[in-house]
This record gives structure tokens, sequence and C-alpha cells, in this order.
């Protein structure tokens, strides 16, 4: 990344309530940041909202979608008027029209087209709705620039996801205890490297920094194929074993499945299952859940307002925690699960 | 494919015609509110109403994604709604209001009556209070949000079962003695609430004749001199078309006032004295030298004479403002001047106290109650709002509803719980309610007429009962009967206004009735059977903690606990002024209500 760029008063009295959360230190990184984003989809839509709202230097969108009447249920920077033409072109003078301080550009070709060395302008890139081969492809160019990644999708009343940050430092503020905050290893992806003590206004704090692990998008594919004992790191009884979404073995086993199969409530409910054995989770979370998986192989590929918010604020949220090394990321899955309200996170 | 065919897909082809057909309310097109409307919008709702009183401000534009630069000062609501037009892909009747969802004249309850429910996006405790009893008269669910930073939860609300906004009590705001604040400051806080509350007021503000009964210490002498000091601050006021005030304002407040707290030893044996503001000509030359351009970088904390030169260039265009015909100055964050004013004043005196200065952007924040605001996290809640709504279409939209709050460890981002049963002693929903028709133009109605209804109606069996009108006015009771033959109107019975009925041989439960005008017959007293009054040793229990909750209430309208971000509590702070005022008028509405032995709740 550059220096951190200066900001305006303008820009200090426009972003004034988030300056006031983050500081000024985090918000001249933001500023600094070149980001790619994979489709404009709904949530693709919500991300960019968030991202250029929030006041980051450059977002780059690439999307090869022309807007057909499916769209119009969460991509609401398309207009109606352009139906059959490039979603992104469609999009772009609304989004531009959010914030004129970003730096806003479109590319409209596929991004499996796209060569490595290309990537190399972005310092983080975001990939939203493509399949497991096109994540793994991406992954793999983000791994070797060494930038962050994330990965997510929609499937109806659910969404997830994926974070590769390969190593990342964070600080955050806390309270501070009677016992102070240790270093050392937290989980075997994380640990404390340092912690420094302060008051203000006569209440004791700490400034907790930690360091992060994460898998890329290859090797959470491999852990979850596996017997593997990872989940139960964080997942640390048998209630919290038990108490887990279905969705998120149907997610996972979704995300795993090739493009050309054709998903059936067979094959998704047995490899859920499989990945449930895999990751030390009791089979009675699948049980008595065929209407649900029904219902999740109907919402495929389907996006839904309030999902797509959800997600993409969530998403939307971690990048500007990661740009300006602020709170703890999420380490390296979540999902949301519409129906029960519930958002877990699960490290694999 | 139709454009409906992805919520199709995901909601059914019933809930989406439930959808389809429901007309609901939106209380609220700020942070969240923004935010929802859209969803809504995309969720395909077949009639969205919109209120909110306020216009677009700056500092709204980097979440309430809605406005753009071009409609600053223009009205929320309607703007919010032409914008989401562009998107309305499913063709929802949109209604946008520019107003106060308190206005009974506008929004009577009736009005409320019409949306299937209810979605609170509120910034302030008073409107949130006020909606939430509007939803206890109807039995009408409502989904409340809130956001402060990266929290927020949302929660839905089904009266009468399960827990409504008013059943948790409100986190307070945290109040100064009067002591620290004028004489032993030890904190920037303490300082920005004397430079904004005092001195500011006393200076530019409006004549108070009140002072303060508690002042927090037992040390005559402090108070003699805090008494007197006051005094002199008028007289001070008097000089304000001079010339030389700026000069006048220096040496009284920030020399002689000082040198006579040092006088009082007492106060110093524990704290380090602080020393009265140097002002000679070394630091005279050096404001010479201080150009406008010098305190621009609100961010930084300068050194002190910059703040000097601030007050001095303040406080010459305050007079100004006089000079102008302006009376009874107010402060107001977003009024540079003003605030210029309160930073210089502050970190003078925080200087000469040893207390460490703060930027004028951190002093904003103390002195303008704001608390942050993020698009990230409204865009959530709002999402999570808008799940809930989906509850609605279900048979038993109670059972399986869920509150969600942000809460984020390694296993989970956000707390997800059932709702929960009500409160039994919470003040709003433990006690039953029903809407009284009057025929208001009726020329004959007395009184009388009404208590004699409420009698034969409610089946007391006895005429010992006591009426309140509005807020806390006894209008009649066993021992004040003076009002019997006089005509509703004289009383000042109107349409929107809440009556509340005391049996005072504590048989039957009190309950609250909405007054609504009809526009025949006489009275109609709400077909409903009072539950019995609970126990009477239990009731004085209850009562002395009502009267505590009471008393925090009417301090806590802008509590910043989960409140939909932005206009912060400025409002509600500009009424009640916080800080040392506060204990004053926490004894006042204290001892108002004992002496009527009432705990009806008080609604701005
Ligand atoms: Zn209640």
């Amino acid at each position: 990344m550059s220096a951190p760029k200066e900001l305006s008063n303008e820009e200090i009295a426009l972003y004034d309530r988030q300056i006031r959360l983050w500081g000024l230190e985090a918000q001249r990184k933001i500023k600094t940041a070149h980001i790619l984003l994979i489709n404009l989809s709904a949530v693709g839509t919500e991300i960019a909202k968030n991202l250029v709202l929030g006041g980051v230097g450059s977002l780059s969108i690439i999307d090869n979608h022309d807007i057909t009447e499916a769209d119009f249920s969460g991509q609401y920077y398309i207009s109606e008027d352009d139906c059959g033409k490039k979603r992104v072109e469609s999009a772009q003078e609304r989004i531009q029209d959010l914030n004129p301080r970003v730096d806003l550009n479109v590319f409209t070709d596929d991004i499996n087209t796209k060569e490595p060395e290309w990537f190399s302008q972005f310092n983080l890139v975001i990939s939203t709705e493509l399949a497991k081969e096109s994540i793994l492809r991406i992954n793999n160019v983000t791994r070797q620039l060494n930038i962050p990644f994330y990965a997510t999708g929609l499937n109806g009343l659910s969404g997830y996801v994926f974070l590769d940050l390969i190593e990342h430092t964070a600080t955050y503020k806390k309270e501070k205890s009677n016992i102070s905050t240790k270093t050392g290893k937290v989980f075997s992806f994380s640990e404390i490297v340092s912690v420094e003590s302060f008051t203000e206004n006569n209440q004791p704090f700490e400034n907790v920094t930690t360091k992060d692990h994460y898998k890329s998008f290859k090797q959470f594919l491999e852990n979850f194929n596996k017997q593997s004992e990872n989940i139960k790191e964080t997942y640390t009884t048998k209630r919290k074993l038990k108490r887990i979404s279905p969705i998120l073995p149907l997610t996972l086993a979704s995300l795993d499945f090739n493009q050309a199969n054709k998903l059936t409530i067979d094959s998704l409910k047995s490899k859920a299952v499989k990945i449930c054995e895999n990751l030390s989770i009791p089979s009675t979370v699948l049980e008595n859940k065929d209407q649900l998986i029904e219902s999740f192989i109907a919402q495929q590929n389907h996006e839904f307002a309030p999902v797509s918010a959800i997600i993409g604020g969530v998403l939307a949220q971690d990048v500007i925690n990661v740009l300006g090394n602020k709170n703890k990321p999420i380490n390296n899955f979540i999902v949301l699960d519409g129906l029960s309200g519930e958002m877990p996170i699960f490290t694999i | 494919m139709g454009k409906d065919s992805q919520l199709q897909a995901v909601l059914g082809k019933d809930v989406l015609t439930k959808v389809r057909a429901a007309k609901v309310l939106l209380v609220g097109a700020g942070g969240i509110g923004c935010e929802l409307l859209k969803d809504l919008v995309l969720m395909g709702y077949g009639e969205i109403h919109v209120v909110d009183l306020d216009t677009i401000d700056l500092s709204n534009l980097n979440r309430q994604f809605l406005f753009r630069h071009k409609d600053i000062k223009k009205p929320k609501a309607s703007t919010a709604v032409a914008a989401v037009e562009t998107f309305n892909f499913h063709n929802s009747k949109l209604v946008s209001y520019m107003a106060n969802i308190m206005d009974t004249k506008q929004f009577p309850l009736s009005w409320f009556d019409q949306f299937n429910f209810i979605f609170n996006a509120l910034d302030n405790i008073a409107a949130r209070s006020y909606v939430n009893k509007m939803c206890l008269f109807l039995k009408k669910p409502s989904i409340e949000s809130g956001t402060t930073g990266f929290n927020g939860q949302v929660t839905p609300i089904f009266p009468y079962q399960t827990e409504c906004y008013e059943c948790t009590v409100k986190e307070t705001p945290k109040t100064y003695p009067v002591c620290t604040i004028r004489s032993t400051p030890s904190q920037p806080v303490h300082c920005v609430t004397w430079a904004k509350n005092y001195l500011f007021g006393q200076l530019f503000g409006e004549d108070e004749e009140t002072s303060p009964t508690d002042f927090g210490t037992d040390n005559q002498d402090e108070i003699k001199n805090m008494v007197s000091e006051q005094n002199e601050l008028k007289e001070l006021k008097n000089l304000a078309t001079k010339d030389d005030f700026f000069e006048s304002v220096i040496d009284k407040i920030f020399i002689k006032d000082i040198n006579k707290l040092l006088a009082l030893e007492e106060l110093w044996k524990t704290r380090k004295r602080p020393i009265p503001l140097a002002w000679d000509s070394s630091v005279k030359d050096k404001i010479e030298a201080i150009t406008d351009s010098d305190v621009a970088r609100g961010q930084d904390v300068w050194p002190i004479e910059k703040y000097i030169f601030l007050l001095m260039r303040s406080i010459k265009e305050l007079q100004q403002r006089l000079a102008d015909g302006e009376t009874d100055l107010e402060f107001d964050k977003d009024d540079e001047v003003t605030l210029d004013f309160v930073v210089a004043a502050t970190n003078i005196r925080s200087h000469m106290f040893h207390i460490p200065l703060k930027s004028k952007f951190d002093i904003k924040q103390i002195a303008g109650n704001i608390i942050p605001a993020i698009a990230t996290t409204n865009s959530i809640i709002s999402g999570f709002s808008a799940l809930a709504s989906l509850q609605m279409f279900t048979p038993n939209p109670r059972e399986g509803a869920k509150m969600v709050y942000t809460f984020q460890d390694a296993t989970r981002f956000v707390s997800t719980s059932s709702v929960v049963e009500s409160n039994r002693k919470c003040k709003s929903c433990s006690i039953p309610r029903g809407v009284l028709k009057i025929n208001l133009s009726h020329p004959e109605i007395v009184l009388g007429d009404v208590v004699d209804a409420l009698v034969k109606g409610f089946k007391y069996g006895h005429d010992e009962i006591a009426l309140i009108l509005g807020k806390d006015r006894l209008i009649y009771d066993v021992d004040f009967d003076d009002n019997k033959d006089k005509k509703l109107a004289d009383i000042g019975f109107q349409a929107g206004e809440v009556l509340l009925v005391n049996d005072e041989n504590d048989e039957k439960a009190t309950v609250e009735l909405y007054i609504e005008a009809m526009d025949s017959g006489k009275i109609e007293v709400p077909n409903m059977e009072l539950p019995d009054a609970p126990e009477k040793e239990a009731t004085e229990e209850q009562e002395d903690e009502k009267e505590d909750d009471d008393v925090l209430q009417a301090i806590s309208d802008d509590a910043p606990i989960i409140i939909d971000e932005e206009e912060e509590a400025e409002e509600a702070s500009k009424k009640h002024k916080l800080d040392e005022i506060d204990e004053h008028e926490t004894t006042t509405s204290k001892k108002q209500k004992t002496s009527e032995g009432q705990d009806h709740v008080l609604i701005e």
C-alpha cells in the first residue's frame, strides 16, 4: 500500500460520524485502498455502496453480465430501461454519484480472461457469486500477490462470506478487567502479540494487537473434505456443535459442487452429511431437514434484499476493519441463516 | 420470468402475496430508515408510509445513502421516497410525511390503525416511547431497531405479550455535581459542560432566574462563591455590547474567578491548584500574530494562545449577532461560532486546571452528544429488521419471533434469541388501555358526565375515581370536584389527549384512555373488563420503584443507548440541558410527581 493520503476538511466533515468510530488514521488508510469487486450482483451492489460511502480511494468493478429481469430484486443501481445492457455500465453513474471522491472504474470483460498481472493493481479483491473454479483461480492470484481476498454469495434466505487475509494484524481497544490480557496463542490460527494498557477518562483500557493466520480457499475446501478437528477449537462443547445451523453444511456442500453438476436433494444431502462427518458435527444437525434442503435448492442463485444487505454489510465492514487494521477480523467463514436469524462464524 | 420471480422463489407464492398486500409504516428516514426503505421496496411491500421530521445534513451523507450533496436541507422523508422510486421494481405505493410522529392532529390513533405493523427506525427515546404507546393502544405489532457505531439491535414487539420498548430500563446519561463543574473540574468533560451549559448560557443565552438547589457540596464558602460568581456573570452579560467585552470576559472568567477559587484553601488540600490565565504583553503579542488559517485544522490540539484567539474571534461574532438584533442565543454543535466559543472556553479552562486539552473535533463530540454512525451497521440491522418482518406473515407471528443484537466473538457475529414475555412491572404495558370516544362538539357535555360514564362503564361500584389528563394534570378526584360542571373544552379535553383513570379504592387497575372525537352521541366508554388492582402492599413497593424509574426516565431522553445514531440526543439535550442543571431538574420533577402521587409516564 502507498502512504496514507491526507484528508481535506470537507472530507473530515463528510466522514465525521465514521471517523469518530475508527479514527483519522484508519480513514486515511481507507482512502489509500484500491479494491477490485467482481460482479455487481445484489450483494455486490451492497458492497459497492458501503465501500463508496466509506470513502475508499478507488473501486474497480468487473462484471460481464447483461441485465435480465431476474436482476431487479437486489440490484438497485441498475435501471429498468437498461434491460439487455451491461449491469455495471447501467449502474456506474449512480454508484459514482454516491461519492464523487471515489475513483470508480468499471470493466465489462469476463473475469476468467484476466491474467494474474492485471490483479496486481489492486490491494484487495472481493469476488461475489462466483463458482468454485473461479474462486480457486483468483485466490491463487491473491495469494501470489499477498493481498486480502473475500468470496461471497447468496442463496435466497442464506448467504456466506469466505475470507483469506493470509496473515493479518489488527488492534482493538477493550476495557481492562482485573486480569490483564496476556500475550500468546488464543487458537492455533490466532495469537495476541502485544497488549498496551492506558487510561482514558480515569477508566483503564487496553489496546490488544492480534495476529491471525488464514487458509487459502483450496486449503479450506480440503479441510472439510477430510477428517478435521478444526471446528472444535472454537465450538468447544457438544452442545455448541449440536446447535450448528444446517445452513453451514449445505452452504459448504453447494460451494464445493462443480457448476456442471446439477444439485439434487439427494446429492446435496449426502454431500452435506459427509461434511458433517468430516468436521465432527453431529449428524442430527441435518435430521428432518428435507424441506429445508428442498427450499435451499429452490433458492439457489436467487437474491433476496435483506440477506444481501446483511451479508454485504458484514463483508464491507470487515474490509474497512482490515484496511484500517482495526478490530478482530472474521476468520475464515461466516454464514447467515435467514430463517433463524443466526450468523455463526466458523474457522475451517 | 417475471420481475418478481426471485421473490417468489425465496418467499413462496403465499407469503409474497401477503407482502404485496401489506401496508406498513416506517417511522424514521435516517440511517436505518434509508436502508430499511430500500429493503422493503425491493421485497415488494404493497404500501409503505414514511414519516420523518428532519432535513438532510452533510454529516448524514456517509451512510444515509439515498441522499446526495444537492439534497442538503431538503426533507428526509420525501427525498428518500423519491430516491427509491428509481428502483421501485414492484410498484410499491409510497407515501411520505415531513412531520413529527407525535403530532396527534396529523397522526391520530386511528391513523396508526391502518397499518399491518410498524417499523421503528427512530433516533430518540421520546418518539420511540410514543410510538410504543400507540402500538399498545392498538395492540399492533412493531419492529424496533437501533444502532450506535458497530452495534445495533432489532426487537419485534407484540403488545401485552412480549417485552415492549419501555420494559427494559434505559441507561441514563452521566450527570456531574454542580461544584465539580463550577469550582473543581478534573476531566475535559467537566470543562465542556461548564463552557456549553453554564458559561455560554449565562453570557449569551436566555436570562435564567433559577439557581441550583443542590450544589453537590457542603462547603458553605464554596457555595457562597458559586452564587456570587453567577450574579457577577449577569453584570458581565450587560457589557456584551461593549467593544472591550472580550477583555472583560478574560479578566473576570479566567483571572478573577480563578483567584477567588484559589482563596478557598479547603478546595486545594487534595487537588492541584489552578493557575489563572497568563494575560501579559507576550501572550497578547502571540495572539496578535495568529490568523484564521492557524485555527482551521480542528482535528489537532493547538497551543493555548490559539484557543484564546478563537475565543476572541467567536465572542466578536456573537456580539455581532446581538448587535444584529438576535437574542437568547443557543449552542448548536453545527453552528461553527457557538462551537468555537465552547471549544475555546473549554480548553482555556482545562489549561488552567491542568487538564489535558482536547481537539475541536473531540469537543464537538462531547458537547453535541454525537454518536458515531456507519453505513454497514445500519445496512446489517435494517436487513435483520426486514427479515424479522417476514415472521409477521406466519400464522402465529409471536412464536418464533427473534431479537437480534450485534455481539461478535469467535463463533458468531450476532446474538439471536426468542422475544421474551413483557415485564410485569413495566410502567407502560402493565396497565390496560382503551379508546374513549367523546362527541367533543356536543355543547352540553361536562366533566361530570365523563365521570358518570366511566363509573358505569367500568363498573367500579363507587364513584371515587381520579382523572389525570395529558402528561400529569389532575382534573378530578374525590377531594377535587371543582371541574365537575365545566365543559370539556374548558378543561382541555381534545382528541389525541390521554386520560388516566385511577380507582382511588385500589380495587380495579388504573386504565389509560386515548380520547377520540366522534360526531354523534355523547360518550362511549371502551367495552373492556378492568383487571383487579395489584395487591396493596406490592403496590406501595412498586410505587417506590416506579417513582425512581420515572425520575430516571425524565432525564434519560438522550441516553446514548442504542438509538438510531445521528440526531443523537441533541434535540433532547436542548430541552433538558444535561449535567449540573439536571441535578436541579431531577429534584423538581421528582417533587412534582410525589406531590401528585401519580406514576404517570411523562412523554415529550
Ligand atoms: Zn413494557
